[in-house]
């Protein structure tokens, strides 16, 4: 399921090449729709070109009914996608500034790097001007940030601004945009200058084209919710080979030791009963019940992406049962305290003197660090530590990774 | 190139993106950064004082932590690949047929400056924050193209000479 670099599919040490070569792809879409001549640019507003509105518009309805498709099928989860979230009024000033620049420029950003490449003067002049715009912007930050602060859109969708359920919103879009490049077509047929007539236009031929759009907008329309989860179960044997090996278990010192020294962004999921939870659990526990751990709110928490979750139950038969249904789910990063709760405050708290013949270093190292834990346990240090961590029971879903934008 | 192939390649390189990263494509973010890093570089100061620049600046941020830049950069190498292949490669000034060189760059220059300002505060450009923010439908997207379509046009009327 992607993203994939987010979910850490994809190494992220590849973040880099792979996103210059997606810039690679960018700059040859840009220069090859001939965006990097500026009159053509600018004909979308004088109505002569209007390979702007055409390039732009298919471009977005393309990724958007992609999204919501690789959203239905679980290929991608939506709520990890980066938007950018700012005030309405900045927005609409930036916006407006922009518009102003883009007619009086002939590029945007985008554009005048494609057109720069090729050696376009007016691009690399419109380039410079950009820096001393980034630059005015940043000298004078004090006075235009929070200049235009109103209405804060925190990733607010667009069909919820305007009360339309998504797929009705999208089949409008699709709609829209498809009279708005019957109305182009038409508009540059009318150009009397032939000069100024686009060289590709072609008006007619695209009948299969608009009707497989508009089967496309009306399934958009009536898609139900989604009907399948978007978790990608494991396979029986995969998870019976996982079992069988040691890997999943944490010793009672590794535990301790995460939690005394946080070397791990752990999380520890205590699935005892909430009764036994309330008499007594470890430091920064969070409860989720055995019988709830297939509750859909939980399979975020059971998804730790970034960090590692600890299953813990009194004797670790049933937190080794829910790691095999949470594994089965296809949660990554779920582990089993060995031997459980009892185990651990033996270990920990009950730890027997190592015979004094013994030589071996282990076994005494051992012996100090359960002391030295039980103290910090018992002196309520550990506590403390965690308490900064605010774990909670998430109700409601949580960001796993934040996606820093650029743009 | 027909310009419904070419949307239907960026639509489909933009959704390749989201997939692979989890964003979208943007320019102007790549400007910010080159910006900083010089402001930074003659100024360390100045722009540690400054929460624009502060949190991309410093001795322990490097501009080329930023996926950014590395965007710009395949833009740069991509624009001029196809511009090769198309035979389209130098030195050119593109403008109306009723104004000269020196008026054509003095707008220019001034287009860039309003473009540099104005994606700051949408906190992006045409691509980062219209293009990439309808794909994920959110309102932001969409009212960033609508600011920058609409008074385009509307600029257009009083600007006719520049470009016809």
């Amino acid at each position: 399921m992607g993203p994939l670099i987010p979910y850490g599919i994809i190494n992220p040490e590849w973040t880099m090449p792979i996103i210059f070569l997606i810039g690679l792809g960018f700059g040859m879409i840009l220069e090859q729709a001939g965006f990097s001549s500026s009159r053509k640019l600018v004909g979308t507003f004088f109505g002569y070109d209007f390979v702007v509105l055409k390039v732009f518009f298919t471009a977005a309805i393309t990724a958007i009914i992609g999204i919501i498709f690789m959203d239905f099928f679980g290929l991608l989860d939506t709520s990890v996608i980066f938007v950018h979230s700012n005030f309405l009024n900045s927005t609409l000033v930036g916006g407006a500034i922009m518009g102003v620049g883009f007619l009086l420029g002939g590029f945007c950003p985008g554009t005048s790097v494609a057109a720069g490449s090729i050696g376009k003067v007016d691009a690399l002049v419109f380039i410079g001007g950009l820096f001393i715009g980034v630059f005015i912007f940043g000298e004078f930050y004090g006075t235009f940030d929070g200049l235009f602060s109103g209405h804060y859109f925190d990733r607010e969708k667009i069909y919820t601004l305007i009360g339309l359920d998504k797929g009705t919103f999208v089949f409008w879009l699709i709609i829209i945009a498809l009279f708005a490049f019957a109305i182009a077509g038409f508009l540059e047929s009318k150009v009397s200058n032939e000069a100024l007539k686009p060289a590709d236009v072609k008006y007619e031929g695209y009948g299969l084209e608009v009707l497989l759009l508009f089967a496309i907008a009306v399934t958009i329309a009536f898609m139900p919710g989604k009907s399948v989860n978007t978790f990608n179960e494991l396979d029986e044997s995969k998870v019976y080979q996982k079992s069988l090996n040691d890997a999943h278990r944490v010793s009672s010192e590794e535990l301790a030791f995460n939690i005394l020294h946080e070397v791990d962004d752990i999380n520890i999921i205590d699935v005892r009963s909430e009764a036994d939870f309330n008499q007594f659990h470890l430091p920064g526990a969070i409860n989720i019940p055995y019988p709830e751990i297939t509750k859909a709110q939980f399979a975020e928490t059971f998804n730790n992406i970034m960090g590692k979750n600890i299953l813990v139950s009194n004797g670790g038969v049933t937190a080794e049962k829910a790691w095999l249904i949470v594994t089965r789910m296809g949660f990554q990063h779920n582990y089993v305290l060995n031997g459980g709760l009892n185990k651990f405050i033996n270990d920990i708290f009950y730890a027997p003197k190592p015979d004094p013949d013994v030589i071996k270093m282990e076994i005494h190292h051992q012996y100090r660090f359960r002391q030295r834990a039980a103290k910090v346990f018992k002196e309520g240090e550990a506590k403390k530590i965690v308490s900064d961590k605010k774990v909670e029971v998430p109700q409601k879903k949580q960001q796993p990774v934040q996606i820093s934008g650029g743009c | 190139m027909n310009p419904y192939l070419a949307g239907v390649s960026l639509g489909l390189l933009l959704l390749a993106t989201f997939y692979i990263a989890g964003h979208g494509l943007g320019a102007s973010g790549a400007v910010k950064q080159f910006t900083v890093a010089a402001v930074d570089e003659v100024a360390p100061a100045h722009t540690a004082d400054n929460s624009f620049y502060a949190p991309y600046a410093g001795e322990d941020y490097s501009m080329w932590d930023n996926w950014i830049v590395f965007m710009f950069m395949g833009m740069v190498i991509g624009g001029f690949i196809s511009g090769a292949v198309s035979d389209r490669l130098g030195f050119k000034i593109e403008k109306g047929p009723r104004i000269g060189n020196a008026t054509r760059l003095l707008f220019a220059l001034t287009g860039g400056v309003l473009f540099g300002i104005g994606s700051q505060l949408a906190k992006g450009c045409t691509s980062g924050a219209a293009l990439s923010g309808m794909a994920a439908l959110s309102a932001s997207g969409f009212i960033a193209m609508l600011a920058i379509f609409g008074v385009g046009f509307i600029v257009s009327i009083f600007f006719k000479r520049l470009w016809k």
